[in-house]
């Protein structure tokens, strides 16, 4: 039963060049899907500390009216910098790049993804990217101060390091990109005998509807970023109207990925919140289909919505009209999953271990992210609202408080999957409930502060909006106590966790079923898979897969 | 060898495109070279819409001073502009006259008072709340101080004459003085935040300057709407092409299925 002992993808591994001594060339070699996912993990993990940090630094900076720690340019530099490294670095490879790397093959019943080798070269170019970013910190006039969303023209007016950073960016997207090209292909090929479309756990729809976003989205950043490029360099004046260009065509091209890029985050969340919810409420998930094609539907719409950044840029009224109704219907693929998941807890026996409580949480803090979403492109309502503290907050509800919430769900429930032990569990409801309270106390008064007349990405501001600013301060230090507080519990566990057997959870997906931490290759024998991934009867499974894995494939 | 090719063929292009623009607009370096922390020669003297000649040290009388340059003939940006300030002191809780001032200079040294007036009437009216017509002058003055105030603000500005008429480009930004006549922050644009103007006012009072907040800067340029067409009928050529390569690999996904044998099974 001690699968400990046992080899596990920690102990062996393929790589892309032979056989290496060096336990480090293993890792970094490896065409391995679970290390490459590891490896991905931990370093999204430490850009998102430093990340934490230079935000902790702005909120330590707006504690008080006036200059206190940093001056406005360094003020400009740190919000771009937290921008750039929360969303290119941490949240948009977020839950794929780590979770989906590691769980989709095992979750579809394969021995890896379609191309391991695409796939290591996804993260090198992830690694390549970072350095980029991280070097053009030190050189030159530092670090961008556009915010994360390089505007013309400022961005091609300003002396810092636009260049640098966009090039990195570039280089992330392409990176997302071949990951996307990789999962799209898995999902398609790679899925086990039996297992049809509408047999695949919830997950893996949520990324699969996200590989192609991945794959329609991302090249038209590329574009608009090499014509940013183009235009500081060659000065070809496509954003630039004294030569005929227009400014807003760049806001135009940038929202066109960048607003699928938040369903690009959130999408596999979803799929991750569908996953625990029937693990820990032990029954079959409420409109399995609907699910899975509300996400393909987001996915979808969620294309045809960027313009709803732009309503006070300069549009017509028609379009306003237009972007803003199709952003109302995106709210309704989304009001299916989160009424699927309240009708699966409904009368459920709800064990609420840690990563349960952080779904629970999640519905509360993206119910409100989602809504406010709503509120804000209400065209009249948006006029008052736009570039305020209330987008700030709106966004940090749905980005923090749905995405990296569960991305941190995700790291508490498949933690025994990753290590074969489990972390203590008193101590992580205490990381959760200091989270959530901290993080509410940290974005909750931005929205009052917004709806005030709170202009986001400032310095300095009036003096009635001080008690917002000192209360968001405090909420900040709670929530980055607590985040610390959680990485150490878990990464406690990893050397002193109680071992835990293959399935703690009693769940019934795949990837329960084979030893934990998985060996190299996953399946000995690939298992025919023709039955519906969530089935319980009496708060149990409903069949003992491991017999079903262990015989393995009868063609 | 091809995409080589290709994208030698594109950099070259856009070098010959952009110097062929270049030379359109190379003579017009008008802009706002900004000057913060820097004093504006407070002993010029000009003239307000009602004829009185004083120094700017009167005109701003010990109070923060919100500065527009403007010419009152302005067809373009100076309009909206102006009505811009207007409807921003009308929401901003200060006290007009009490808190703060404001003065709006004329750049063309043949507007005259008369001509003054009627702006500052059509303006003020547009103002709801309780505003003393003495807190907004309308200035003239000849060449020699005009040019002595907007350098001094970095306002860079070029006189055209075409076809007979004569108008100026130049930039669109108010200016914060402090009591002293320090520049203590410019807002660029035609239309202005409240918050800003309020921030930027406080700060002006207690002699402080702060950084420009809206970096861009807007032009009193002719737009041609024309020439953008083309950037859209490529954006529909590039979109559907690569719509058309991810439709045909999503075709291709689904009718080869899955892999049904493993190579190497075992």
């Amino acid at each position: 039963m001690d699968n400990l002992t046992k080899k596990s993808f920690y102990d062996e591994t393929h790589t892309v060049f032979g056989h290496h001594e060096s336990k480090l060339l293993q890792w970094i070699f490896t065409i391995d899907h679970k290390r490459i996912a590891l490896l991905y993990l931990v370093v999204m993990m430490a850009f998102f500390i430093i990340a934490i940090f230079v935000a902790l630094s702005m909120r330590m900076e707006l504690f008080a009216p006036g200059q206190q720690i940093m001056d406005p340019n360094t003020y400009n530099q740190a919000f771009t910098l937290h921008g750039v490294i929360m969303i290119f670095l941490f949240v948009i490879p977020g839950i794929p790049a780590v979770f989906g790397n590691f769980l989709l093959p095992l979750l579809i019943g394969a021995r890896d993804v379609s191309f391991p080798r695409l796939n290591l070269l996804s993260w090198w170019l992830y690694m390549f990217g970072a350095l980029l970013a991280v070097m053009s910190l030190f050189v030159g006039q530092g670090f961008a101060d556009t915010g994360w969303t390089f505007y013309a023209p400022y961005s091609v007016q300003t002396g810092t390091n636009v260049i640098f950073a966009l090039t990195a960016a570039y280089i992330l997207g392409l990176a997302s990109i071949l990951t996307g090209i990789n999962f799209v292909v898995t999902v398609h090929r790679l899925r086990a005998p039996g297992m049809g479309f509408f047999k695949m756990p919830l997950f893996v729809w949520g990324l699969y509807s996200t590989a192609w976003i991945q794959i329609l989205a991302t090249p038209v950043v590329g574009i608009t970023l090499i014509l940013v490029i183009l235009e500081r360099t060659l000065g070809i004046g496509i954003f630039d109207p004294s030569k005929g260009g227009d400014p807003i065509l760049y806001e135009h091209l940038f929202w066109i990925y960048s607003h699928p890029a938040v369903y690009l985050m959130i999408l596999p969340a979803f799929g991750v919140v569908s996953e625990i919810l029937p693990t820990f409420c032990r029954r079959t998930i409420f409109g399995y289909r609907s699910i899975a094609i509300s996400s393909a539907m987001i996915a979808i719409i969620g294309y045809l919505v960027w313009g709803h950044h732009l309503l006070t840029s300069g549009m017509s009224e028609w379009a306003k009209i237009i972007f803003a109704f199709l952003t109302f219907f995106v709210a309704i693929p989304t009001g299916i999953k989160f009424f699927d998941w309240v009708a699966t807890m409904y009368k459920a026996s709800i064990i609420f271990a840690t990563p349960m409580l952080w779904v629970v949480g999640t519905i509360i803090t993206f119910a409100i992210g989602g809504l406010t979403g709503l509120t804000l492109v209400t065209i009249g309502v948006d006029v008052h609202l736009h570039d305020t503290y209330f987008v700030v907050a709106h966004f940090h509800y749905t980005i923090f408080g749905g995405v990296v919430f569960m991305l941190f769900a995700a790291m508490h429930y498949w933690f025994p999957k990753f290590t074969g032990r489990m972390y203590c569990e008193r101590s992580a409801k205490k990381a959760f409930y200091g989270i959530f309270i901290g993080f509410n106390t940290l974005w909750f008064p931005m929205f009052l502060a917004g709806a005030y007349g709170m202009p986001r990405r400032y310095f300095d501001y009036l003096p009635e909006f001080e008690i917002y600013h000192k209360i968001a301060g405090v909420g900040a230090v709670i929530t980055i106590a607590s985040i610390l507080y959680m990485l150490y519990i878990l990464i406690k566990a990893i050397k002193n966790g109680e071992p835990c057997g293959n399935n703690p959870w009693n769940s019934t997906t795949l990837e329960w079923q084979i030893s934990s931490p998985p060996p190299l290759e996953n399946f000995k024998n690939i298992p025919y898979v023709d039955f519906m991934p969530y089935e319980y009867e009496k708060g149990q499974p409903k069949r003992d897969l491991t017999k079903i894995i262990e015989g393995g494939n009868h063609d | 060898m091809l995409i080589r090719y290709l994208i030698l063929l594109f950099i070259s292009i856009s070098f010959l495109y952009s110097n062929q623009l270049e030379t359109k607009t190379q003579e017009v370096k008008i802009g706002v070279y900004e000057n913060l922390g820097g004093t504006i020669p407070m002993n010029l003297k000009f003239v307000d819409e009602y004829g009185n000649k004083k120094t700017l040290k009167e005109f701003i009388n010990n109070k923060p001073t919100i500065l527009t340059l403007n010419y009152y003939s302005c067809t373009a940006l100076c309009s909206p502009l102006l009505s811009g300030v207007a409807d921003v002191l009308d929401k901003m809780q200060l006290k007009p006259y009490i808190d703060y001032n404001v003065l709006t200079i004329s750049i063309e040294p043949l507007d005259t008072p008369a001509l003054a007036l009627d702006k500052k009437k059509a303006h003020l009216n547009n103002i709801k709340i309780p505003f003393p017509p003495q807190t907004w002058s309308f200035l003239t003055g000849n060449q020699k101080n005009i040019d002595a105030i907007s350098d001094s603000i970095g306002f860079k500005y070029q006189k055209r004459i075409k076809d007979g008429v004569v108008d100026y480009l130049h930039p669109g930004v108010i200016i914060v003085v402090s009591p002293n006549g320090k520049i203590a922050r410019y807002l660029n644009g035609v239309r202005f935040l409240s918050f800003d103007l309020k921030l930027a006012v406080l700060e002006a009072s207690q002699e402080r300057s702060g950084p420009t907040i809206a970096n861009t800067l807007l032009y009193c340029f002719a737009y041609d709407a024309k020439s953008k067409t083309y950037v859209f009928q490529a954006e529909k050529v590039v979109g559907s092409f690569m719509f058309g390569i991810v439709l045909i690999f999503f075709i291709y996904l689904v009718r080869t299925g899955r892999k049904t044998k493993e190579k190497d099974d075992g």
